[in-house]
């Protein structure tokens, strides 16, 4: 019996160090945020912090009656608010479901006379508010047929209008609503300082990776492609987007900001396998990012499911940045839930 | 800097206690036929054996001699011990020594390779600068065929691992335990009753601050054998260590331990032993492969240097 086992080995676990950094701060609350009543199931949003609160702009939501409501948007006034219980969706005067992403008539109707079994979605990213003024970057991808096939045909902006319920998609100068071809901006995350909007593009040139420049325009110009400038760490900030650095290569979920409590930039990544969140600051978007500093982890998703958002809530923030919250989403897609995580910094980090 | 572990083993008075529960078995040996075989300290003055009770029978990863492992992994070992000169006097006897210890190993699934040539990804090296003082006189008060000794090493490792000789992408390791540099102190005694002979010895490791993923870590180590014969010698080795993880850096290192057992035969010489054994051992693993935790069964021989006392 002995010499038909020589040789075997039975794994029993492997373990890992922890980092005493992990302690950063407390993780204060993971909620879910409910879903208003008349809400089936919805898609990871898009967040714009306004001063008084964060917008959050879904590609759509199933409505309980099995309708789909296109572009819906929800207002958060603050974290506690979010959790505490469910909000409505925002409806425009005329009390109609807001719309605030949505494809033209002529692309409705593209998609109606398809017969390979793909159709054009557009899929709110990123955006940044100034003077009240809203910017919603959005990804056009064409979907189908299967499940998780979906091919990036570009990026685009559109200005939003919060009382009509609308945003109004600009077109460059042959009239297309995409502005960047393919991946050439796909824009993951965006925040104002010093009167310039920043924007972090963040390509996959293959599988299991990420490349991240960054870009940079003047809030009321975005709509122009002529006016962005583009971060070389050679040359500065120039008008070549092809130049442009790459300032992080994390596979991660990314949200750039800056953060008054540490008095630097941040990137908050978020890893869509295992939900750690960690943090990584620089003093300037001119300079290199630090190393990672863990935070926590995320509440883990189905087995089968991955994390997805990963937005730092800019306008939520408590005692003067020390107090985040991060919105993510994790879960299937049809049982995909939206989580706000709030986390408290010990102090300053170095 | 590195703080105190949590845990405190009381590992000064455990080894104390096993001194005197040693000490107290030993005395059981005092039959007329042992009394008889007198014993002579083993090896010369001078570059002869380190220690007057070898540690080339034990089963831990640590022993001095050259064996391999052909199960489960492969598991190349070249160690040694030597005695640089033995000073003698008032029943002492005091051998200070060197050790040293290269140990490749495979990373391959686990099965059986007759010669394990390939597949060498792991490697530990170790050297240590030793004293052993035999206690000859008050071994003999014991028994007639007894000893007690103790030792105390300086020793360090460090761990390494096979990079493509072509370049390419490294492993990260970087998370990995370092041994580093530790004191070890161990008492060790014989006992013979009849034609067995047990070898038991304690030990600790007491690892330098800042200089080690560990703190301390204690150890038992066993060798009994079936001495009536001339040319075989059928035994069993045990060892068991667990070492007490601290914080390095900015990593806190979990602990680690390792069960170990040998149980095959011994073809005693002149120089020492050929062991031919089956193994099994339940715990870490050792190098870089620290975290992983398994059970295996395997197969090794070595070649164990230093005789045994009144063999």
């Amino acid at each position: 019996m002995l010499l038909l086992c020589v040789g075997c080995a039975e794994n029993l676990g492997t373990e890992t160090p922890t980092r005493r950094s992990q302690k950063a701060g407390t993780l204060l609350r993971e909620c879910i945020v409910p879903m208003p009543a008349d809400v089936a199931t919805w898609t990871t949003p898009a967040t714009l912090a306004f001063p008084d609160g964060a917008l959050w702009i879904f590609q759509s939501a199933t409505l309980a009656d099995g309708s789909t409501a296109p572009g819906a948007a929800l207002w958060l006034a603050s974290a506690d608010a979010a959790c505490a219980g469910p909000a409505d969706l925002l409806r425009t005067p005329d009390g109609n479901l807001a719309a605030f992403l949505t494809l033209d008539a002529a692309e409705t109707s593209a998609n109606a006379t398809r017969t390979d079994g793909r159709w054009l979605a557009l899929v709110p990213k990123a955006g940044f508010s100034d003077a009240g003024v809203g910017h919603l970057y959005y990804d056009h991808v064409l979907v189908g047929p299967g499940s998780f096939d979906f091919e990036l045909l570009g990026t685009g902006v559109c200005v939003l209008d919060t009382i009509a319920g609308t945003c109004t998609r600009a077109v460059d100068a042959v009239g297309s609503t995409v502005l960047w071809l393919g991946d050439e901006l796909p824009i993951r995350s965006a925040f104002v300082d010093a009167g310039m909007a920043y924007l972090l593009a963040c390509r996959q040139p293959a599988s299991l990776m990420q490349s991240c420049t960054l870009a940079r325009v003047v809030p009321a110009s975005a709509e122009m492609t002529s006016a962005y400038e583009y971060f070389d760490a050679f040359a500065g900030w120039g008008a070549s987007r092809t130049q442009s650095t790459q300032v992080l290569d994390d596979l991660a979920l990314v949200s750039l900001s800056s953060n008054p409590f540490h008095g630097r930039y941040t990137v908050l990544l978020t890893d869509p396998f295992d939900g750690k969140v960690s943090l990584r600051l620089t003093p300037s978007l001119e300079q290199s990012f630090g190393s990672q500093v863990p935070l926590f982890t995320a509440v883990a998703p189905a087995p089968d499911a991955l994390f997805d958002g990963g937005a730092e809530q800019i306008s939520l923030r408590g005692e003067g940045g020390r107090v985040i919250h991060i919105a993510y989403t994790a879960g299937s897609f049809a049982t995909r839930e939206l989580h706000l995580a709030s986390f408290r910094f010990d102090e300053v980090l170095k | 800097m590195i703080s105190r572990p949590s845990r405190s083993p009381r590992l000064l008075p455990l080894l104390a206690l096993s001194s005197v529960c040693i000490a107290v078995a030993a005395r059981a040996d005092t039959g007329p036929a042992e009394a008889a075989r007198e014993t002579t300290a083993p090896g010369g003055d001078q570059f002869g054996f380190p220690r007057a009770i070898p540690f080339s029978r034990s089963a831990s990863r640590d022993a001095p001699g050259f064996a391999v492992a052909m199960a489960p992994r492969g598991v190349r070992t070249a160690a040694g011990e030597i005695g640089f000169a033995a000073y003698q006097g008032h029943g002492l006897i005091l051998r200070p020594g060197f050790y040293g210890l290269l140990e490749l190993e495979g990373d391959e699934q686990p099965g059986f390779t007759p010669w394990p040539s390939q597949q060498i990804h792991f490697w530990r090296g170790s050297y240590a600068f030793q004293a052993a003082l035999a206690f000859d006189g008050l071994g003999r008060r014991l028994c007639s065929r007894c000893a007690l000794e103790f030792t105390l090493r300086f020793r360090h490792e460090s761990e390494h691992y096979t990079g493509a000789n072509s370049g390419g992408l490294g492993i990260d390791y970087s998370d990995r335990p370092i041994f580093g540099d530790a004191i070890i102190l161990d008492v060790a005694t014989v006992l013979w009753r009849g034609n067995w002979l047990l070898i038991i010895r304690a030990l600790d490791d007491l690892f330098l601050p800042d200089r080690s993923s560990y703190s301390l870590g204690p150890g038992l180590d066993l060798h009994l054998r079936y001495a009536a014969w001339r040319r075989i010698h059928p035994f069993f080795s045990g060892y068991a260590e667990y070492l007490f993880g601290t914080e390095h850096g900015d990593l806190s290192y979990p602990d680690a331990y390792l069960v170990r057992g040998l149980l095959g035969i011994a073809v005693p010489g002149a120089l020492g032993d050929l062991m031919v054994f089956a193994s099994g051992d339940v715990g870490h693993r050792k190098g870089l492969a620290a975290y992983t935790k398994e059970a295996t069964l395997g197969l090794g021989v070595r070649l164990a240097f230093g005789s045994m006392p009144g063999m």
